[in-house]
């Protein structure tokens, strides 16, 4: 049997009677199949190691990965919140998850412990960089995709280097197969736009339409509802206009534009990977399935023809 | 990674379609998907998703 990756937290969380640690390894749910410990035991796998060589990385980009999450909340004034404190107390738990991240990974065998904690590292550093591009706002959509690049790829890769590192692969096939984090980032960050929009409850990128790229395009792009959905949106805090807003949304060509982009960073991020030389493709490739598995359903559902006309 | 930008998107479409196809499909994709944020793409959402792989002791 598997160790739970959420483990590390709970271990800390009983040894300090720490409460507000123990509801975050409870509801951070582990390996998540999209999340980054999931991959690291994947890329770990696909280069030839067992899971338990992949345990330092995973858990400690479990613990790297809701630290993420807790500052993301807090930038984005997200009301459903993790954890029960308030904003600075939350940040203050970050912090403590990003040095048990580091307490993870000197676990791993010595030859490792450097470029594990180097691309641990990195990925927080480059994170928190793309955090505060995004707080700045997008001015146009150029920089929205500076910023998407910059966000949400770096843990990714990360965790792509550190599982296929923790499996024995050398330093050049670890970063080869690192770089699919960054399509695969994108993936997610754009799947994540269309649900905040598309959700039923009020998300705060409705505030922000400049920094969802389904907002922006139904903001920008020259259709007939354009000045319709300009009123709306600053009315999004009522149901009734959101609703509208997002059925004008769908109407703009927004939806289509997302999914249109998800295929494509689907697609390269399966053909970066089967182009590393690794043991087995198969558990990184299933990954990637599964997390393009709603846009190949939605496409299924709609042909695809009809969803890309001239683009296909 | 060369993209398509939201304009030259928009223009290619604006010949074509019906997007009502493609809220129909969204919404029954959501319903399908579960009652989490109302949405499709619910399940990437790694706070919801029970884990698949492992399980908390």
């Amino acid at each position: 049997m598997r160790r739970y990756v959420g483990d590390a937290l709970r271990r800390r969380a009983d040894e300090y009677g720490w409460d507000a640690l123990r509801v975050l390894a409870g509801m951070a749910g582990g390996i998540s199949p999209a999340g980054p410990s999931e991959l690291a035991l994947r890329a770990c796998r696909a280069a030839g190691g067992s899971d338990e060589a992949a345990y330092p990385a995973a858990a400690a980009l479990h613990a790297l990965h809701a630290a993420i999450h807790l500052v993301d909340d807090i930038i984005d004034g997200e009301e459903r919140s993790i954890v029960e404190l308030p904003p600075g107390l939350r940040a203050n738990l970050a912090l403590a998850l990003q040095c048990i991240a580091v307490e993870e990974l000197a676990a791993a065998p010595p030859e490792l412990r450097a470029p594990l904690m180097l691309a641990a590292a990195a990925a927080g550093r480059e994170t928190s960089r793309g955090q505060e591009l995004d707080a700045a706002g997008a001015a146009d959509e150029e920089a929205y995709w500076r910023i998407v690049e910059a966000k949400t790829p770096p843990l990714f890769t990360a965790a792509l280097r550190m599982g296929a590192l923790s499996g024995g692969a050398a330093a050049a096939t670890a970063d080869a197969l690192a770089a699919a984090g960054v399509p695969l980032g994108v993936l997610v960050q754009l799947g994540d736009d269309l649900g905040d929009v598309m959700g039923e409850a009020l998300h705060p990128d409705w505030e922000r339409p400049g920094d969802n790229v389904a907002l922006r395009f139904a903001l920008e792009a020259d259709h007939p509802e354009r000045e319709r959905f300009h009123a709306l949106v600053p009315l999004a805090a009522d149901p009734a206009a959101r609703a509208e807003a997002r059925e004008i949304l769908v109407r703009s060509g927004a939806f289509s534009f997302c999914v249109h982009h998800m295929r494509l960073a689907a697609d390269e991020a399966r053909r970066t990977v089967r182009a590393v030389p690794l043991l087995d493709h198969a558990p990184v490739l299933e990954l990637i399935d599964h997390i393009a598995a709603p846009v190949a359903e939605l496409l299924a559902e709609v042909g695809v023809d009809e969803l890309e006309p001239a683009l296909a | 990674m060369s993209r398509v930008s939201i304009q030259q998107f928009r223009s290619t479409l604006a010949s074509h379609s019906d997007q009502g196809a493609l809220v129909g499909a969204y919404r029954e994709l959501s319903r399908r998907s579960g009652p989490a944020r109302g949405a499709l793409f619910a399940g990437w959402i790694p706070w919801q998703d029970p884990p698949v792989s492992a399980t908390p002791a």
